[in-house]
This record gives C-alpha cells, structure tokens and sequence, in this order.
C-alpha cells in the first residue's frame, strides 16, 4: 500500500498518541514515517493469502483462575507517585462543566 | 577478600559464600567496590544501593551464622536493570517521564532472587524503555561506554548490564530482551547473555515495551552463572498470567550434560552481505569448536530472515504504542507544567517527559494501528511473522539448535549510528527472529576482532529448550577461554 505522507497526516498520527509535537518535530517525524515505509516495502509484497497473522506468542488463548480476594496496593501506595493528589485521589484539570477550561 | 579472589565467577562465588569461605559481607562490599570504581568510567549504572546491600548481607551472615540456610544464592550480589521494579531505589527505565518513579512493589524476579538470598546492589543504565541498540538513548544519563573501547558503545538497550558485565566479576545481572536487548550488548561486551524462552520467566514488574516479545533474562560471564539465575527466576507466576507453568529444570545440573550427538543447524540467511568478515570468520570458526566436541553441523533454512527485522520494527511499534499510553502525567511520572485542560496535560507531559526514539516509536504504533492502515500493516506483520514462526519450527524438525552470529558487526563507535535510526536498527537483525518465534537465545563471546572487540557467537533452540541452549553455550566454554578475557576498563584481575 502506498502511503503518502503529509503533514496532515502526521499531524493526525500526533494527536491519536496525545504528543504536542513542535513543527520542527513534525518534518523529522515525516522523513522518518518515509524511511520506515520505504524499509518495510518488501515485506509487503510477500504474499500472505492463506497465513492466519500470530498475534499472541503461546498457544494459551485464556488463562483462567479462581476470582479470590487478595491483598493489593493501598491508595496510598497507588498514589505515591502521583504529581498532584487530593484527598485520596488523582487531580486533573477539570474535564466537565466549568466554562472555557 | 584479595584482589585476586575478585576474578572469581558468579556460581564461584556463590559457592564460596555457602562452604564459608567468604562472607555475604564480602562478596556485597566487593561488588559495590567494583561497580564504583568503573562506572567513573562506564556510566553503567543508574543507582547503587551501598548502604541497603550492606544491610541485607550482614543479615544473611547473621542467618548464617546460626547454621541456618537463607537460599540457594546466599549472599549472591546482582544488578537490575533500570525498567524492572525494585522497592529500592528508582525505575525510570532510563525515561525523564519516570524519573521519580519508585516502584511500590518488587518485579516477580526480584522477589525470587532476594527470597533465595541473593542481594540487588545497583540498577543499571539502559537505552530509554529498551529502545535502541547502544545505550545511547538514556535519558537519565550519558551513554554507557564499552569497557573493551571506551569510545565504543555496549550496545543495547541492557548496555549498562552488559558493561558491568563484562568489567567486574562475583555477580550477575538482569536485562530485559525484546528484540535482541540482552544478546546484543552481550556480544559487543564479551559476556554471556540469555534471553529465556517466551513464558519460562515472569515479566510482572518489568515495564512493558511490546508485550509479546519482552522477556526478562540475564547476563553474565559464564553460562553457568546464567544457568544458575535462571533456575531461580524462571517459572509460572500467577501475576503473569503469560508465563509457562511448566516445571523448571535444574539447570545448573542439566547443562553438564554431554552435548555430543546434539545437532545444530547454521542457517544460511544469517550470514548476509552487510555481514563484517571479521565476524564471520570468528562466528565459523566457533562454529567448528562444537565440530570437536562432536555436535553435527549441518545447513539448514530460515528462509523469511530477510523479513524478520521490518516484522519487528512495526509489531514493537504497535505493542509499544499501547503500552506506553499509560504514561499521561496523571498516575505517575512527570508533569508539564500549567495544562490549559486535559489533553493539553497528556500531549505536553508525554511530548516533555519521552526522548525522540520513544517519541517515533509511538508514533509508528499508533499509524500502523489506525483505521485504513491496520490491515496493510500491523496485520500483514503479524501474517509475516506466522511464516518466520513457521521457519523456526520446520528446522527445530531436523535439528536441536541454530548456531548463528549475534550481530553482522562488533560495537561502533559512540555517535556513529545515533543520528540514523534505520542504520541502527540494521544491527539487531540476527537477534529480533528470537523473539518474534518466542524461542530461546543465548550469546556468548567467540574472540576478538582486529581491533580488540569481543564478537559473540548465538544460539537458538527450541520454545522451552533453554536447558539446551545453556548446554551448549557451557560445552563451548569449557574448551575454549574468550568468556575470561580481561577488558582493558575492568576492576577484576589486576595485580
């Protein structure tokens, strides 16, 4: 498949991952979208018609296990690392209501 | 301890310490002594935990001395790696967006290795989230440099394991290997690196690049000090619900075993054009060591080889892309400041917070999993990867293991491939087939180039045949002494 790469396109790609990339990001980004394209032509043109894809590497498709109770991380220790907390939970900033923010 | 005792081995030391010989005490001191002396010189590690090692080995003298037994590796300093989770210290996995990060828990390994006595004396320095092949891509420090050439780099992205590796003794440490992480800087340090078979060990508290072909595994002169770690750490842990539940061998025991009659294959495709005819003069040449210790060598074919390395470059980008959305600058990790709302918050923490190799990576990932190019890509290379799967299990029919080189090329110089990611991709093409089959690898050193740099020899085997492929690497040792030349930056062997 051919692709052309534009700064739409990357711009997109950008804000799907959720990295505010500079401009000057941008350009380095689309010459390396090209060379990885470019380096994963010749597979592409393998012909895999009949080839079921392996997406997990064991044969296990569920593991299952009795649903007990056991201990797990306090909030405490769940918010340590947090960079803002507040009365035992994670801060943002506002997601609904609130006007403009 | 004298100077000389430091040259002694891992298993060496573990069995100093269990017949009295030498104390906890001094094997932890010595470790830390060395650590400390070359990483002046290597940027190897990223933490060192003088005052907590100490500790926990008078405590294992202590139980010791009232006659009691605290584990198999009693006193046993190791290192771990800065993206696998120690209670001690920090695991940044070399990124700026966890540069404060302290892990609440122990990884699964950790835990199993400090029950069985063994004492973690320092985190080491990694290319960021495992990304690169040099070391080159931390963010926490400067580049690791290559104990055999300063000016060199270790490889990576466990270049900081592999140099400490390779520059001290009476230790062992832990890497991570996603496409070749372990075995790589292995080679270029002229140590023993084991990536285990995908699900013989645990990666619960391993920070995840690409799920399904992370593994966590060790490096250390010798295979039977890697032999000896991998007994202890490998097994089912019902926090990852991936691993095996498979017995686990004894492999200290199993690789004493004859390896005559054992047959291995040398795949064709692994010697391609780009290949340095140093290296593979010293990888055939290795080759014929296991010719006399009368293991049948024949050909055989990976035919789809060629295929491997873009395979790898798309399905680690997609895993990737999808582990590595956690970090937002919400639950852990930095922070941009002052966010005018909240996608402003995770677009500038993760663009401030992740270096530019990360940053690719990620973007790669999230294109080749997006709608109209999921099919043409990420699926297609998951297609691709089936038929390198399919290569593997038609020439483990006809032979027991492959013998192959690590890497076309002994370590670069540091700066050479920084600029150009593609170029530095190239190098991990002898090692990515691994984990895209989940089969088990192990490098270990072959001789020297020219120049002085070691080159590694690898060995593949079958899904859950880590005892065979540690077998091999042991017989080759036992004839041959490259696994205990001195590289000039070094704090073990001096007079």
């Amino acid at each position: 498949m051919a692709v052309e790469i534009t700064d739409a396109l990357i711009r997109q790609i950008a804000k799907l991952s959720r990295l505010a990339v500079s401009d000057e990001e941008l350009a380095e980004l689309a010459s390396h979208f090209r060379k990885v394209l470019a380096y994963v032509a010749a597979f592409q043109r393998l012909d895999t018609t009949d080839v079921d894809p392996s997406i997990f590497p064991l044969d296990a498709a569920n593991v299952y296990r009795e649903d007990e109770v056991r201990p797990s991380l306090s909030a405490k220790d769940a918010l340590a690392n947090a960079p803002e907390t507040a009365s035992g939970h994670f801060v943002v900033p506002r997601i609904v209501g609130g006007g403009s923010a | 301890m004298s100077g000389g005792d430091l040259a002694l081995d891992v298993l060496e030391i573990r069995n100093a310490i269990r017949s009295r010989k030498v104390r906890a005490s001094e094997a932890v001191d010595a470790a830390l002594a060395q650590i400390r002396k070359v990483d002046l010189v290597l940027h190897a590690a990223t933490e060192v935990f003088q005052e907590e090692a100490s500790a926990r080995a008078a405590e294992i003298d202590r139980v010791l001395d009232r006659g009691e037994d605290p584990g198999p590796l009693a006193g046993v300093p190791f290192t771990v790696k800065d993206n696998i989770c120690t209670r001690w210290g920090r695991t940044s996995a070399a990124s700026r967006i966890l540069e404060t990060y302290v892990a609440p828990y122990d990884a699964t390994v950790v835990e199993r290795l400090e029950k069985a006595g063994a004492v973690c004396v320092a985190k080491t320095n990694m290319d960021e989230f495992g990304m690169g092949s040099s070391t080159e891509n931390s963010g926490l420090l400067g580049p690791t440099r290559n104990p055999w050439k300063v000016t060199h780099v270790p490889g990576g992205s466990s270049g900081g394991a592999a140099a400490l590796a390779s520059a001290t003794r009476g230790m062992f440490h832990l890497g991570s290997d996603t496409g070749g992480s372990i075995r790589q800087p292995a080679s270029y340090c002229g140590v023993t690196g084991l990536k285990p078979s995908y699900g013989r060990v645990s990666r619960y508290g391993l920070l995840a690049f690409a799920s399904s072909l992370d593994q966590i595994g060790v490096l250390e002169a010798t295979a039977r000090g890697c032999a000896m770690a991998l007994e202890v750490m490998a097994g089912w842990d019902r926090r990852d619900s991936t691993s095996v539940q498979a017995p686990v061998p004894a492999y200290l025991e199993s690789i004493e075993k004859v390896v005559r009659g054992l047959r291995v294959g040398v795949p064709r495709e692994y010697f391609p054009e780009g290949i340095d005819p140093e290296v593979k003069g010293l990888v055939q040449a290795g080759i014929d060591v296991f010719r006399k210790l009368h293991v049948s060598v024949e050909e055989v074919s990976l035919p789809h080889t060629p295929y491997a390395n873009p395979t790898y470059v798309l399905i680690s980008a997609a895993e990737a892309s999808s582990n590595l959305a956690r970090y937002d600058g919400v639950h852990y990790g930095y922070r941009a400041a002052d966010p005018s709302d909240i996608l402003d918050l995770y677009s500038r923490s993760r663009v401030e917070g992740f270096g530019p190799e990360v940053k690719r990576r990620i973007m790669v990932g999230t294109f080749v999993l997006s709608t109209g190019y999921y099919d043409a890509f990420y699926n297609k290379a998951c297609k691709v990867r089936k038929l390198i799967r399919q290569d593997f299990e038609r020439a483990f029919q006809d032979v027991d293991a492959i013998v192959c080189p690590t890497s076309p090329v002994a370590a670069f110089p540091v700066g050479e491939k920084i600029d150009d990611p593609l170029k530095l991709y190239a190098v991990d093409v002898l090692t990515v087939p691994a984990n895209l089959a989940s089969v088990p690898g192990i490098s270990f050193p072959c001789g020297l180039s020219g120049e002085g740099l070691p080159v590694g020899l690898q060995i593949y085997g079958r899904p859950m045949e880590d005892e065979v492929v540690l077998r091999l690497a042991h017989a080759f040792q036992q004839e041959t002494d490259y696994h205990l030349r001195a590289p000039p930056v070094r704090a073990w062997g001096e007079e």
